[in-house]
Order: C-alpha cells, then structure tokens, then sequence
C-alpha cells in the first residue's frame, strides 16, 4: 500500500510534503480512496478547503509566497524546493483544518483567543502553521510572525540595557529583523493607520501622534538603537486598532517555550539573562495576555528548543513548564500527530 | 651413593650411566678370590661368607598402605544416614566427607584448584554439614512435641491483616565460627497498616509529606525500617515511636500550614490560584459582550468584581477547573489534553 503511493506522489512535482501522514491521518481509508485517483486539488483558497479536501496538496500562489513566507519563514531546504519546482505545496491536514474551522465559527468580539499546537518532532507544526497563515492572509488579516522565538535566545547578537527598565534587556538586531519582516508582509494592510499617541524613545528622539506606522516602523529599522522600544510601541498600536475593530491580528509564535528558559546571550558584568528579562518577551507576553478584540494567537511549542540532550519531551506541559502553563492559559490545545 | 655420568660408548654415543655403589658390591670384588679359596680349604677353617645369601630375605622398605584408596568416604553407601557420620559442628575432615570438593588457587587456567585430601584450607572455612536437610529434620522431630499447631483462620492473608495491623520483620544470621553475634541483625523493619487509624483529609496529606517514601498512599501503608540502635529491641521501640509522633503530629494542625504556596500543593486546587481569577475575568467578559452592554476596557476592569456577577458554579467554569485541575494532577497526555481543549471551546461558546 505505502508502494503505491510513493511511486504516484513522486511522479509528479511536488512541493515539501510529509508522505506518512497521508497514511496516519484519521481519515486515512477516506484519503487513500480518494489518494489514488487525485491528491491535488485546484483550490488555493484555504477558505475554501473543507474537510473533504484532507489528505489533499494545493499550491499556494507566487505572489502570497513571495510575499509572506520568502523572508524569514521558509528554511533553506524549502526555499531550495520552491526554486527547483517553482511552487510550495501544502497538505492539507486535520489539525489546520481544525483550527480554521474554530476561526470561522469564533466571535471576534471575545478577547484574544491562544492555539497551542504541539506534538513530536518534524510532526509538521511549522506547516499547520502555514496553512493557517494563508488563510489569514486571504482574509486580509495583519499576520505578526515571530519564525523562531529561540534565536532570542540562542544567536549572540547585541544586548543593551533598556532606557526606560534598568532590569530588562534590549535585543536591538532581532528587534529589526523583526519589523522588517513585519513591513514586508502587512505593507498594503497598514498603509493608512496612523499612531494614536505620542512614543518617546528617549529624552531627544519621540515620535508624534499621528504619524503613519510605516514611518514609525521604517525609523525603528534605521535606528537600530530603538528599534525594540519600536516594536512595543508597535505592539500597542496594533492592539490599539485591533479593539477599535479597523484590524484582525494573527500572531505567531513558534517555539514559545523559548520564553521560560535561560538565554545563551550575555552582557558585561551579568552572567546569565534569563528569556524573562528581555524586553522582546516581554513585550509579547504582554500581548498575548492581554483582552484585545479581534486578535488571535497561534503558539507551538517546540522541542528543538532544549538541548540535544533533552529533546524526547514533546507535549506541552513538560515543555513550557508551570509558569508557561499557568501564563497561558486558558489555550485550545491543538495535537498535531505524526 | 649414586652417582651419574656422561659416557661416550665406543660408536659414538653418549648415555648417562647411573652407577650405584655399595658396599656390598666394593666387597663382593674384592673377595673373589676367597671364595676360589673356598673350595680348596674346606674343613678346618670356616669360610667367611660375606656373600649375600640369597635366602636370607633383606629387609625391604616397604610403602605404608595408600591412605587415600581407603578413606571412610569410599566405603560408604548413597543411602547411608548423614546425621550419624557427621553428628554435631566439627572442622572439615576430607576423609568423612563423600564429595569431589576443590578449593585453593590455579596456578594456570587449564590446571584444577588442590583437591580435599589434606586441603588446609578447607579446613579455614566454616562448614554446615551438621545443619543439613536431615539434621533439621530430627531437630524438628526432637522440638514437635512441645509445639502447638498454627491456627487455621490464621492462614487466610486478609485475616491476618485485619487483625494484625502490625508486621515486624526482623532477621537472624547464622554463621559458624566462635561468635554467634552478627551486626546486621539487629534491623527491624514494621510494616503498619494505617486503615485502622482515623485520618481525614488534612491529616493524609500531612502524613504523606511527613513519611515522603516511607508510606505508599494508594495501600495505606507505611514501612519503618530502623538499623541506627545497637540492640533489636531498641530499634523496634524507635519505629513504634516513629510511628506514634507521625501519627499524633498529622492530626495536628499548625497556623503556618496555612500559608502553603502553590509548588507544595499535593493536589492542584483550582479555587485558590491566579486562574481562577483569570476564568472569571474572561467569563465576565463574554457574559457582558453577549449582553451587548458597551464597554470600554477601561471601564469594565474598575467597574464590577467579576466574581460577584459571575456565578463560578456554572457548568462551563466546572468542566474547566476539573479539565484543567486533570491536566495538572495527571500530566498531560492526549486524554487530558483533548478534554481540557473541549472545556475551553465550551467557555468560548464554540
């Protein structure tokens, strides 16, 4: 059985996928009749996409691709494929299809509702991911994206102290990378929103009220020194638009256990900074706890993000910890299967 | 007196002569020629027979008889009584004991340890061959008569248990040698079944924290073992104290217990944490959206305690605290995780 598709699936181009779960997959005697004669289908618009269409691939258009995923989602190994095959191709799995079935069903009225998804290694979180992504995009929502949340940990870029908290710690490289990515994807959406208060950096440099957040955005990039005050100012903003209903926010977190660990990032005179004194984290920890209309967040824990060594861990409450639990809390737990 | 020599033969080649020499043989050389003069002058003078007379019979050291084809081990049969060969403690005797026994050292690995004729060490080691199965028989045969039979209701496991809640477990230690004393026997261990003692909830908890390993909760039962007292008795007084103070300690109830935080909880109690607050924060929330009252989030925070308007014995609020009481008690897994995503979809009117 496992034979015969192998030798279909390869046949043809096709983009990254995960063969075993067509086989894995809870309506696996459905897929597998329906496998044999056709596994694509031509919708590309996940609004559309059903329950019928599981076990499925479709291809996301170029232009979403370039847009939304070429920057700082895809790894290298998919960015190869896409190159070589000239289209990304998705699965379209019960976890996904899960997920945007509770975002059509959801009032947007409620406060921010928290996806946790977890499961295994190279179960296919990161594609669920996508998947969702698309859908959010095809219904114009603001997509934030934070592709890895461990490179705050691990990557030893600079740290400098916070202006306005003595305790906390600014990462001013990962703070850019961050509002470029941002610009790229939601350019056209926040074209016309404008700052609703004043944000003062320090005692020369602020920024006024009323100004265009890609203005606000564009300095926090040029001006590295500030850039992660910029983003919390960013963040405020967009909860801010969010509650008066002019937004819909997705923010994606993957590796959010990242936030309760001891970083690798080190400054003069301090030893150890723990993930809970950076500001970055802070600042998101803010947001998602936060009572913010019309705002969702999708987080995955990851087991990649412990050491080598402790990596057999991989449903949640072993990963995150009590405070990760305790802070998340109440989460829609989401088990993405092999 | 012997002596060897290297003698070359007349073709050539060398052999080793063993001469032995006597003085019998010096003699006999040189008293040939009496013996010629024997023959001539036989009638008034007695000849001097130094020769050896063949009938005479010399005498022959002869080999003591081999102790070790005969020992007492070879003749005996395989249905011989034991207890009369070896009747009480004794050093090891090889010749007594029937079997092919080594003991000592290997020189090389191919070679066989020394065996048990005239092994010394053997003899250094203690032996039990007067406490054999057939011994203890007749000792037990010897004692019976002064014995009285266990009783049968005894025999049933539940029995005893009901009626001796009590189990004391200690050890004897046989050896031969000049003392009888061994050091380790004097560990007791006490095996206590706590059904029959009053508990209430408090005093579980309290108990389980005070033993830690020492008490299985599921059985109700706790294990003292004691080994810190010189003497048997001691040591069995020590656990009965133990278990007193456990005991009597648990029932007690101290101020500072109230102050228990969260991390020493034994059971994840939902109505005291920060959770709780946040259920009904949310609850609130929808409660107030669904109504369609317009508020700020500003206003809404000051306004009410969410506690008051919202009743925490609705169903979505139960289902959630026990979900996610679950999913803290038991850890998660696939069955507590799905029935704690349930509650939430619950919550959230999904």
């Amino acid at each position: 059985m496992a034979s015969v598709i192998y030798r279909i699936v390869s046949k043809q181009p096709s983009g990254y996928c995960i063969n075993s779960s067509l086989l894995r997959s809870s309506s696996s005697l459905k897929c597998w009749q329906r496998c044999v004669t056709t596994f694509r289908t031509e919708i590309s618009d996940p609004s559309e996409h059903s329950f019928d269409h599981e076990g499925q691939f479709y291809t996301i258009p170029k232009k979403d691709v370039q847009k939304i995923f070429m920057l700082n989602w895809m790894s290298p190994h998919e960015k190869n494929m896409n190159k070589m095959f000239q289209e990304f191709s998705i699965l379209i799995r019960r976890p996904a299809l899960e997920v945007m079935d509770i975002l059509k069903r959801l009032n947007y009225n409620y406060p921010l509702t928290r996806f946790l998804l977890y499961g295994e290694m190279n179960a296919g979180k990161k594609f669920t991911m996508t998947h969702i992504m698309h859908y959010c995009r095809s219904q114009n929502w603001v997509l934030l994206t934070v592709p890895w949340a461990n490179e705050w940990n691990c990557k030893r870029l600079d740290v400098s102290f916070n202006h306005h908290k003595e305790s906390l710690f600014d990462l001013p490289v990962h703070s850019k990378i961050l509002l470029e990515d941002f610009l790229l994807k939601n350019m056209s959406l926040i074209k016309e929103f404008t700052t609703s208060t004043t944000y003062e950096f320090s005692e020369h440099e602020a920024s006024e009220q009323g100004i265009p957040l890609t203005d606000l955005i564009s300095f926090g990039i040029t001006r590295m020194k500030f850039a992660n005050d910029v983003v919390g100012a960013l963040l405020k903003e967009l909860q801010i638009l969010a509650n008066n209903d002019k937004i819909k926010l997705l923010v994606t977190i993957r590796g959010i256990n990242s936030f309760w660990r001891k970083t690798g990032q080190k400054k003069e005179k301090v030893q150890e900074i723990h993930a809970q004194q950076l500001t970055l984290v802070n600042q998101f920890m803010e947001l998602l706890q936060s009572d913010t209309k019309n705002a969702v967040a999708m987080c995955s824990t990851e087991s990649w993000v412990n050491d080598v060594t402790d990596r057999k861990s991989y449903l949640p409450t072993e990963l995150m910890g009590k405070e990760g639990v305790d802070f998340l809390e109440p989460f829609l737990p989401i088990e993405v299967p092999k | 007196m012997a002596s060897r020599r290297l003698v070359q033969l007349s073709n050539e080649h060398w052999i080793v002569l063993n001469i032995k020499r006597s003085t019998v043989h010096h003699l006999q050389r040189c008293c040939v020629h009496s013996r010629i003069k024997e023959d001539l002058e036989d009638e008034n003078f007695k000849v001097l027979n130094i020769l050896r007379d063949k009938d005479v019979k010399r005498f022959k050291w002869e080999k003591p008889p081999d102790v070790r084809t005969l020992s007492r081990a070879d003749c005996m049969k395989t249905d011989m009584n034991w207890t009369s060969v070896w009747p009480t403690k004794a050093p090891f005797r090889w010749g007594s004991v029937p079997l092919p026994i080594r003991q000592g050292y290997r020189k090389k690995e191919y070679k066989l340890s020394a065996g048990k004729y005239g092994n010394a060490e053997l003899v250094k080691i203690p032996n039990f061959l007067h406490l054999t199965p057939p011994h203890i028989k007749t000792h037990c045969q010897a004692i019976k008569k002064f014995c009285t039979e266990f009783p049968s209701e005894l025999k049933n496991r539940e029995i005893r248990k009901a009626n001796f809640p009590l189990e004391v477990i200690t050890s004897d230690y046989v050896t031969c040698g000049t003392s009888i004393r061994d050091p380790r026997s004097r560990e007791v261990t006490v095996n206590v079944d706590l059904s029959v003692l009053k508990f209430d909830e408090h005093s579980v908890t309290k108990i389980k924290k005070l033993a830690g390993d020492k008490m299985d909760e599921k059985a109700m039962t706790l294990q003292l073992k004691s080994d810190r007292c010189p003497v048997r008795k001691q040591n069995f007084d020590f656990n009965v104290y133990t278990l007193t103070a456990l005991y009597y300690e648990s029932q007690e109830k101290e101020d500072w217990e109230d102050e228990m935080e969260e991390s020493d909880w034994v059971k994840y109690q939902w109505d005291k944490t920060q959770s709780k607050k946040k259920i009904l924060k949310l609850k609130h929330r929808i409660q107030q959206i669904n109504s369609g009252e317009k508020t700020d989030l500003a206003s809404s925070v000051s306004k009410s305690d969410p506690s008051v308007s919202v009743v925490d014995t609705e169903d979505d609020i139960q289902s959630y605290k026990s979900a996610f009481s679950n999913l803290k008690d038991e850890g998660d897994s696939r069955e507590t995780l799905n029935a704690y995503k349930q509650s939430v979809l619950k919550l959230l009117k999904l």
